[in-house]
């Protein structure tokens, strides 16, 4: 065994040489193929489908708690998957009609320097929300949602820009959730965010680190 | 709106970058393709394989200047001719060619079919398919016409720069590595070790391919 372990160089390969036999040269090449196929083989089975496509046959997943994660990250495709098509879908809508009473607000938010906040809409499916806000400086922000029964801290991105002064625009919801902004001030002043919002919504929230959240009914 | 992206290689916050992207962007572009070499494990264990055995360093020039025409071609031919293939299956093969690569390493050829295929066209053509696979990840993004080739052609040249920069790093490991005795000993662990995680990059992507 030991003199297989010998070996020469020629034209950028090493060969085993000495006194092992072809044979027992093919041996350990077939062993060494055969326990990379297999180690391969497990760590596939045992950790990658469970954490990464849910798929658990030996259990093992669930023994080291990996099958969280594959859950998880099949449900944010799936979200991502439906967000796609049904807001394709509702971008067919001329008419939506609304039962719920109407509702419009105009508020203040004060960014302190460095702070960031959010301030979402409870939205039905297919319920549309007219926005105009702007900012006394420059702010990151990013518009977004969070589908109703999604893993916590999933968000479905709409639009994100940096050092903007404000936008408006028109939200068509693709699935029930809270929608809405994320503000960042990164800048040394403080900076006051002034939104103005028409829709059907009867509930909102504003996020704060470190504070609880402010709910607030229409 | 991101489906999948994260699963191909470029970053959630980059491809939010790339989908705004508006006209030229040289120098980001060329930062996406070093970072993409440099953390793509799947490129970095064919290249491992590729200059294992490679002792002068015009054999190394050599090998990856095929390495790099293979996967130029396919890169620019792929996202300008929109040809389009399916990423799990090129990475599948990608998969395939680390472990082809450590089968040559292990004089696999020699010893079970008597015969060495030529080992500079094997890198060429496996350099087709990474080249694939880069172009296919760029494809997941409704990338804009305006500054196309400018930008393709920058992600291209930092493909390369994060392959150089790859490269010294397996080249001053590898060098030090040979001056230790055990070197040959550990040599054929070693691309064994290599072929499993070959093998376990194919079982992932077709996993992929069968599962998501």
């Amino acid at each position: 065994m030991n003199t297989a372990n010998e070996y020469a160089i020629d034209d950028g390969r090493a060969h085993p040489v000495g006194s092992a036999t072809a044979i027992e040269i093919r041996q350990r090449l077939a062993v060494a193929l055969g326990a990379a196929l297999l180690a391969a083989g497990l760590i596939l089975v045992m950790f990658v489908l469970p954490a990464e496509f849910a798929v658990d046959p030996l259990g093992t997943g669930a023994k080291f708690g990996l099958l969280p994660l594959g859950v998880v990250g099949q449900q944010v495709d799936q979200l991502n998957k439906t967000a796609a098509t049904a807001g394709a879908a509702a971008q067919g809508a001329i008419l939506v009609a609304q039962e719920k009473p109407f509702q419009q607000e105009s508020v203040n938010f004060t960014l302190a320097p460095k702070e960031g906040m959010e301030y979402k809409y409870r939205l039905d499916k297919g319920e549309a929300l007219l926005y105009s806000w702007s900012a006394t400086g420059p702010v990151n922000y990013e518009l977004h949602a969070e589908p109703d029964g999604a893993p916590a801290g999933y968000a479905q991105s709409y639009e994100k820009k940096s050092a903007s002064n404000g936008a408006s625009g028109t939200l068509t919801a693709p699935f029930p959730g809270i929608h809405g902004w994320y503000w960042e001030n990164t800048t040394d002043k403080e900076i006051i965010v002034t939104l103005k919002t028409a829709g059907y919504y009867n509930i909102s929230h504003e996020f704060r680190n470190n504070q609880p959240t402010k709910n607030k009914m229409f | 709106m991101t489906s999948g992206l994260e699963a191909h290689g470029v970053s959630g916050k980059d491809a939010v970058f790339l989908m705004g992207l508006k006209g030229r962007a040289i120098i980001p572009l060329m930062y996406l393709g070093a970072k993409h070499m440099v953390t793509g494990y799947d490129h970095l264990l064919f290249l491992v394989g590729v200059i294992f055995f490679l002792y002068r360093l015009k054999d190394v020039v050599i090998y990856v200047s095929l390495f790099t025409l293979g996967h130029s071609v396919t890169l620019l031919a792929g996202v300008l001719g929109g040809i389009h293939a399916n990423p799990y299956l090129i990475d599948a093969v990608i998969g395939f060619s680390v472990v082809y690569k450590a089968f040559e390493n292990m004089d696999g050829f020699r010893r079970f079919f008597g015969v060495q295929p030529n080992t500079k066209l094997a890198v060429l053509i496996f350099g087709f398919f990474h080249g694939f696979g880069l172009a296919t990840k760029l494809q997941d993004f409704a990338l804009s016409q305006t500054g196309l080739v400018a930008n393709i052609v920058s992600f291209n040249v930092g493909v390369e720069i994060g392959q150089c920069v790859a490269l010294t790093a397996i080249l001053i490991g590898l060098t030090w590595w040979r001056t230790r005795s055990g070197f040959l000993h550990h040599a054929f662990a070693f691309n064994g070790i290599v072929m499993a995680c070959g093998f376990l990059l194919v079982g992932y992507q077709l996993s992929g391919y069968f599962l998501a």
